[in-house]
């Protein structure tokens, strides 16, 4: 009789919890898409009645992809993705040759992906801030970020082509030169450890001219996220050629 | 206008003639019928070319081009597939995929859809949204022949039949992934968070295009994990098929978000 930590990590590291994983990301995953998600409370029980509005309040499903169950699931999967792919390492180096690890770079860029969304989930930050032409907005490190001008594109047709708004960067005195910034939609400016997003364009509140809506986000994992995404890449065109002969 | 009576015209000669190699397995008409696809391919991508023209855009923003796109690329498929296996297996995965395209094709026009050329709104003027939506229909082109094959696997009468069209569903899905990957998950994520701040937001599209993902990288570990339940991994692959339809078109007239354009 095997040892209990063998036996778990042998269940742990197996494929058949894999597809349990697997299968309940799923299934979970379908109620949240159809339940509205983050409505305040009292929705639930009016929308659904009081005793499934309770149960998805119970469950955690106003808020899904936040909530305990949703956490306990994503554990299950980072756990037995890193227990597998260590076996698979163990039985690789035992082996020698043949590796077939474009899988094993894939498991490994979930993991990293799992590892960046966590720090996203605790430490990002958002806020729209308006501004008009002629403010000025200081960013962490003591840059000014000025406005110049906003400007609207439309087509032909007058359906809206880009919001643009230009401007300034003003570093503290001493401390570099200014520059010039475009924000677009699709293209943010990236600066002071932030990004900021051409979010929102309207009217002033004189109604005389009008002001930006700049999202600016401070996300701690999103450098962690591009390396996952860089690694599944890298990994699932490692899977297909290594395959390829086979095709 | 007569881009699109023509590229349809071909599809159905597409199908017709797939349809006859049925009954009557000749390379010419497998030719032929490989042809009539890459005709209307071709069609249908001159059809995106004038599109794009006129909006100055490259013309992958809506519903209708995604529609005709993904035809077009089933019908590219369908045409190289045919010619190069030669077996009456292939003519029968030829003939339902050409079918499935036609299909879509009749959704395009339909009044569903909008066919007016509308030039993108600025979250949709994009690279990174190109490379989501075409590299996502390739993706799920090689789905289409995977769905295809797993229901001639489940309906086969005899068992080295089952083997060649679990052979051809197991081929066909591993083409399709990496695609299907980098499109709906990796482009997409990219492009999001240059649209609207944030890699990956939970909404409904996004939420769906997860599930089919994980429901193909269920096929996967399951056919690793219980070789012989080739049934079970036929049925997952239908599965991820209908996951792929309802991404496509369940999220958007049935659930908000913000891939909802309407």
């Amino acid at each position: 009789m095997e040892k209990l930590p063998v036996r778990c990590f042998k269940f742990l590291s197996s494929l058949k919890l894999s597809i349990i994983v697997i299968a309940f990301m799923i299934v979970l995953a379908v109620p949240a898409t159809i339940i509205p998600q983050h409505y305040p409370t009292e929705f639930y029980p009016a929308q659904y009645g009081s005793g499934s509005g309770s149960l998805i309040l119970m469950l955690g499903y106003d808020h899904y992809f936040s909530s305990p169950l949703f956490m306990i699931v994503i554990a299950f999967f980072g756990v037995n993705l890193f227990a597998c792919s260590w076996l698979r390492l163990i039985r690789q180096l035992k082996r020698g040759r043949g590796w077939y690890f474009g899988p094993d770079i894939i498991h490994f860029g979930l993991l990293v992906l799992i590892a960046g969304a966590l720090i996203t989930y605790a430490g990002r930050q958002e806020a729209v801030v308006f501004l008009s032409p002629g403010e000025c907005l200081p960013l962490p490190g003591g840059t000014l970020l000025c406005i110049d001008e906003l400007h609207s594109e439309t087509w032909a047709d007058g359906r809206p082509k880009d919001w643009i708004t230009r401007g300034q960067l003003i570093p503290p005195e001493g401390q570099g030169e200014r520059k010039d910034f475009e924000i677009t939609v699709n293209g943010p400016l990236r600066v002071a450890g932030m990004a900021l997003y051409q979010n929102q364009y309207r009217r002033d509140e004189n109604g005389e001219g009008y002001e930006t809506g700049l999202l600016m986000t401070y996300d701690p994992g999103k450098t962690v996220f591009l390396v996952a995404l860089g690694l599944i890449t890298a990994g699932v065109c490692t899977a297909f050629f290594q395959k390829r002969r086979g095709l | 206008m007569i881009l699109d009576i023509c590229a349809y015209s071909l599809s159905a000669l597409t199908v017709l003639l797939f349809g006859i190699s049925l009954f009557r397995s000749s390379r010419g008409i497998v030719r032929a019928a490989a042809s009539a696809a890459f005709l209307a391919a071709a069609l249908l991508a001159a059809h995106l070319v004038e599109r794009s023209l006129h909006i100055r855009f490259v013309a992958l923003t809506g519903t209708f081009e995604s529609l005709i796109f993904y035809s077009m690329v089933i019908l590219l498929l369908t045409g190289l597939y045919a010619l190069r296996k030669r077996r009456p297996a292939s003519n029968t995965l030829a003939f339902f995929s050409s079918f499935t395209a036609i299909g879509l094709l009749l959704i395009a026009t339909s009044p569903l859809v909008s066919g007016t050329v509308k030039p993108p709104v600025p979250a949709l003027r994009s690279a990174w949204l190109l490379l989501h939506v075409s590299f996502s229909f390739i993706g799920e082109a090689f789905f289409v022949f995977a769905f295809i094959a797993a229901l001639m696997m489940l309906t086969a009468s005899r068992g080295e039949k089952r083997g060649v069209y679990q052979a051809m569903t197991y081929k066909a899905v591993l083409l399709g992934y990496p695609f299907f990957t980098l499109g709906a998950l990796i482009f997409g994520a990219v492009w999001a968070e240059a649209a609207w701040g944030s890699f990956w937001s939970w909404d409904p599209k996004e939420t769906w295009a997860l599930i089919t993902w994980l429901v193909y990288s269920l096929y996967l570990h399951v056919r690793l994990a219980w070789p012989a339940r080739q049934r079970l991994a036929a049925w997952i692959v239908v599965a991820g098929f209908l996951c792929t339809l309802f991404t496509f078109f369940g999220v958007n007239y049935l659930l908000g978000g913000l891939h909802s354009y309407q």
